[in-house]
């Protein structure tokens, strides 16, 4: 059962109130997964919001050399990819403990109780903004980075 | 406020969802500024408090390096018409990554108070989630764009072909290889391959230098002395941009 306790401990639902987390719980799905389960994969149509209840998931990358690996912990959502083109999971994710608990929220359903409860939409487009934002300002730091060593060298 | 400002949201990605009296109240947000050439906008590291949409011109969003100039090698993206920047204002910890320049001869740019403007959004969840939602694809799109750009510039090998026939060497071909080869000394990159080639039958635009990065078509430019060979060096060896202004017409088409 997904408690409202729970949810309230949700960054991207930060600010909703009791009535808004619970119309998330008439949406969402709670999933269980054994270790070595695959929850979606690199690639495919991100079509699923999820956020980790207990155990273990690891976000791993399929093509990248060295092998990356992130873990994440409890009420962490992932999956915001959903909501940003080109709709794409950027990693694959796996239960990396012998159990875990995951809330499933399909973006259809997401889609059409944005409309009629809004404040839940604004709430999760805050949190994907600054999630894609971040990865953004880290992916141009890097840049940066480069350019900068490259010019330096070249002085 | 002016019917300027609303026009220019109208224009723009993010504001389009807007009915015209949500773009008059952000409108009552925003102040227009115009700047010359090299005008600073805003300077990485400063305090975000401005988004700011481009109305006309083009504006380059550039790192710093201490006690030098920044200069177009210092650009990260270049954006015009119609473009947001300055979104770092709306996430934690609200902070300028890159400092933006005008790099038209003038550039006309509409600034929003952030503070002022997520206030509204979140007093108006609706507008909020369509604003936001719009911006996010806005970011997005942009995001993927440059994922693009930076992963093939500093993963992809590639070859680079100075073509010295006799004809390449009347011309000039030996000062571009030499400029090559001093380039070459300098990078730290592995997989960038120089070679000589013959003629390749285009006499009359040589020095010719052909490049071809890993996975894309070979670019032929033309007319090659030693200061276009660096440039294309620079920017298109290792950052995997073409220099379209030294590429012959076949090319492009």
């Amino acid at each position: 059962m997904i408690s409202l306790d729970f949810l309230d401990n949700v960054e991207a639902f930060n600010g909703l109130d009791d009535n808004q987390l619970a119309v998330i719980v008439e949406a969402a799905e709670l999933m269980e997964f054994k270790k070595g389960d695959r929850l979606f994969t690199q690639g495919d149509d991100a079509t699923n919001l999820w956020i980790l209840m207990d155990g273990d998931i690891e976000l791993r990358s399929e093509t990248a050399d060295p092998e990356q690996v992130s873990f994440l912990s409890s009420a962490h959502a992932f999956g915001w990819t959903c909501f940003v083109p080109p709709y794409k999971y950027q990693l694959s994710g796996y239960c990396a403990s012998r159990r875990s608990r995951v809330i499933r929220i399909e973006k259809t359903k997401m889609d059409k109780l944005f409309p009629e409860h809004p404040e839940i939409g604004f709430a999760l487009m805050q949190y994907t903004l600054h999630a894609v934002g971040t990865q953004f300002q880290e992916l141009e730091d890097e840049l940066a980075q480069h350019r900068g060593h490259d010019i330096m060298s070249h002085w | 406020m002016s019917d300027q400002a609303k026009e220019i949201l109208a224009r723009t990605d993010a504001f389009r969802p807007l009915n015209e009296d949500e773009r008059a109240a952000i409108a009552d947000l925003s102040v227009i500024h115009e700047f010359s050439n090299g005008d600073r906008l805003f300077k990485d590291g400063e305090p975000a408090k401005y988004m700011w949409v481009i109305s006309e011109g083009t504006i380059d969003l550039r790192f710093e390096l201490p006690g030098r100039k920044t200069s177009e090698e210092n650009t990260i993206s270049t954006l015009s018409d119609n473009q947001i920047i300055g979104w770092s204002s709306l996430i934690p910890p609200y902070q300028y990554k890159l400092s933006a320049y005008c790099v038209s001869k003038k550039c006309l740019a509409m600034k929003i108070n952030a503070e002022q403007l997520l206030d509204y959004l979140r007093q108006n969840p609706g507008l909020g989630y369509r604003v936001l939602a719009a911006m996010i694809r806005v970011v997005g799109k942009r995001f993927q764009q440059l994922q693009i750009s930076a992963g093939q510039a500093p993963i992809a090998g590639a070859k680079v072909t100075v073509h010295m026939g006799t004809c390449g060497i009347t011309a000039g071909a030996r000062a571009v290889m030499t400029a090559l080869t001093e380039e070459m000394a300098r990078t730290t990159r592995q997989n960038i391959q120089v070679l000589t080639g013959g003629c390749i039958g285009r006499c009359p635009t040589e020095p010719n230098v052909t490049v071809a990065i890993e996975g894309e078509d070979p670019v032929v430019y033309q007319f090659m002395d030693a200061e276009k060979m660096r440039r294309v060096f620079k920017k298109h060896v290792i950052w995997g941009e073409v220099q379209a202004e030294f590429t012959s017409r076949r090319e492009q088409s």
